[in-house]
């Protein structure tokens, strides 16, 4: 199934963007996260809206000014597994 | 303020030492810890002296020689303020300052920030901490530390009796679990203006490394918040609020990662700070 991530909303996340990476603090976990230039672009759209990887990978791509890959492909969807397994996003309910 | 209460006359005449100019009082009055430090009460006190620290009637941690009372004050100091100051938020970090800006440089133990801090401190700059940066969670601004003596390890003992011949540093103490340790004094002048904050400017993460010429280079900003975060004592104890805080702090700050072997140079390069605001 094609499933659609959003950013979660309870507890508001916060986070600080500089020089295109993102730190990012999860006040329900206590955690705090770097993100790395692709994992920021990825954070950064699903803050303005909810999408599935393969449409995360298509804008990431294009605003990284990069070909879409196989291989990139997979690092998005391990950055989706790993930001669900953070608790930074929630797939949306239908 | 501190209560201490202790029967070593060694450590009694250090502490005189180390920490005249200091405001001192001998009444029994309001204290942020009452500490204790003396032999333990146990029989082997008698073959191989110990000394024990109990704060509020708690011991942190394993009584040590007797000869290593003084660090063990330093450290116990340290591990109350870490553990029980929670009106500021904590960087394991030196912290000096000039014009009312901070530097504040975060460093594991050996990276040669309390000899740079020390260092510094007696070439113009204001020394707050060589260990601990409290942050007032009032304003998330303004930087605070306690003038106290300023721990040497090792090597560092002889590089700061040439650099600062003047100064007054407790006799060494060798064996502890960091080696060879000695406490210097800091300046007058950081004591005397120790209730006076400055404002962040520059964050730097210093290392020492023998040999090479002294070099001050940019840090990225998201690698030195992870940092910070990871430095600080009680940052997931105010969870959001330690995160605006650092981050704010971040922002207002020129962030570099600094390479030294040689203090003069240090300095140097140190005296060409400008703050970014």
């Amino acid at each position: 199934m094609h499933t659609i991530w959003r950013v979660v909303r309870e507890p508001p996340l916060l986070w600080r963007a500089w020089e295109g990476e993102i730190v990012l603090y999860n006040d329900a976990s206590g955690d705090t996260h770097h993100l790395d230039p692709l994992a920021a672009e990825i954070f950064e759209i699903l803050l303005e809206r909810p999408a599935g990887v393969e449409e995360l990978a298509e804008l990431a791509a294009q605003a990284l000014g990069v070909e879409i890959t196989t291989d990139m492909r997979d690092t998005v969807a391990g950055i989706v597994t790993r930001f669900q397994g953070h608790g930074l996003i929630e797939p949306v309910q239908e | 303020m501190t209560h201490l209460r202790t029967p070593i006359r060694d450590l009694i005449d250090e502490i005189a030492r180390l920490y005249a100019g200091h405001p001192v009082s001998t009444a029994e009055t309001f204290a942020d810890f009452h500490v204790s430090i003396a032999p333990p009460m146990r029989l082997r006190r008698w073959f191989r002296p110990k000394a024990q620290f109990l704060v509020d009637g708690i011991e942190p941690f394993n009584a040590l020689p007797l000869d290593q009372a003084l660090p063990m004050f330093e450290w116990g100091l340290n591990w109350c303020v870490a553990n029980y100051a929670n009106h500021f938020l904590i960087l394991h970090a030196a912290v000096i300052e000039k014009g009312g800006r901070a530097a504040i440089m975060p460093g594991a133990p050996g990276s040669g920030k309390s000899t740079l801090a020390a260092g510094l401190a007696h070439r113009g700059w204001r020394l707050l901490s060589d260990e601990l940066t409290l942050i007032s969670l009032g304003d998330g601004r303004s930087i605070f530390g306690l003038a106290r003596p300023v721990s040497l390890k090792n090597e560092s003992i002889d590089v700061m009796r040439r650099f600062a011949a003047a100064a007054t540093m407790s006799r060494v103490v060798h064996d502890t679990v960091k080696g060879s340790v000695a406490l210097l004094k800091p300046p007058a002048d950081s004591i005397a203006r120790v209730a006076e904050p400055a404002l962040p400017a520059w964050i730097v993460f210093p290392k020492y490394l023998s040999g090479l010429p002294a070099l001050l280079e940019p840090k990225p900003k998201a690698a030195i918040m992870i940092e910070m975060a990871k430095n600080a004592f009680n940052y997931s104890v105010h969870g959001a609020r330690g995160f605006a805080i650092l981050a704010d702090i971040v922002d207002a700050c020129a962030c570099y990662k600094f390479t030294y072997a040689d203090l003069n140079e240090a300095v140097e390069i140190f005296d060409r700070l400008e703050p970014r605001h």
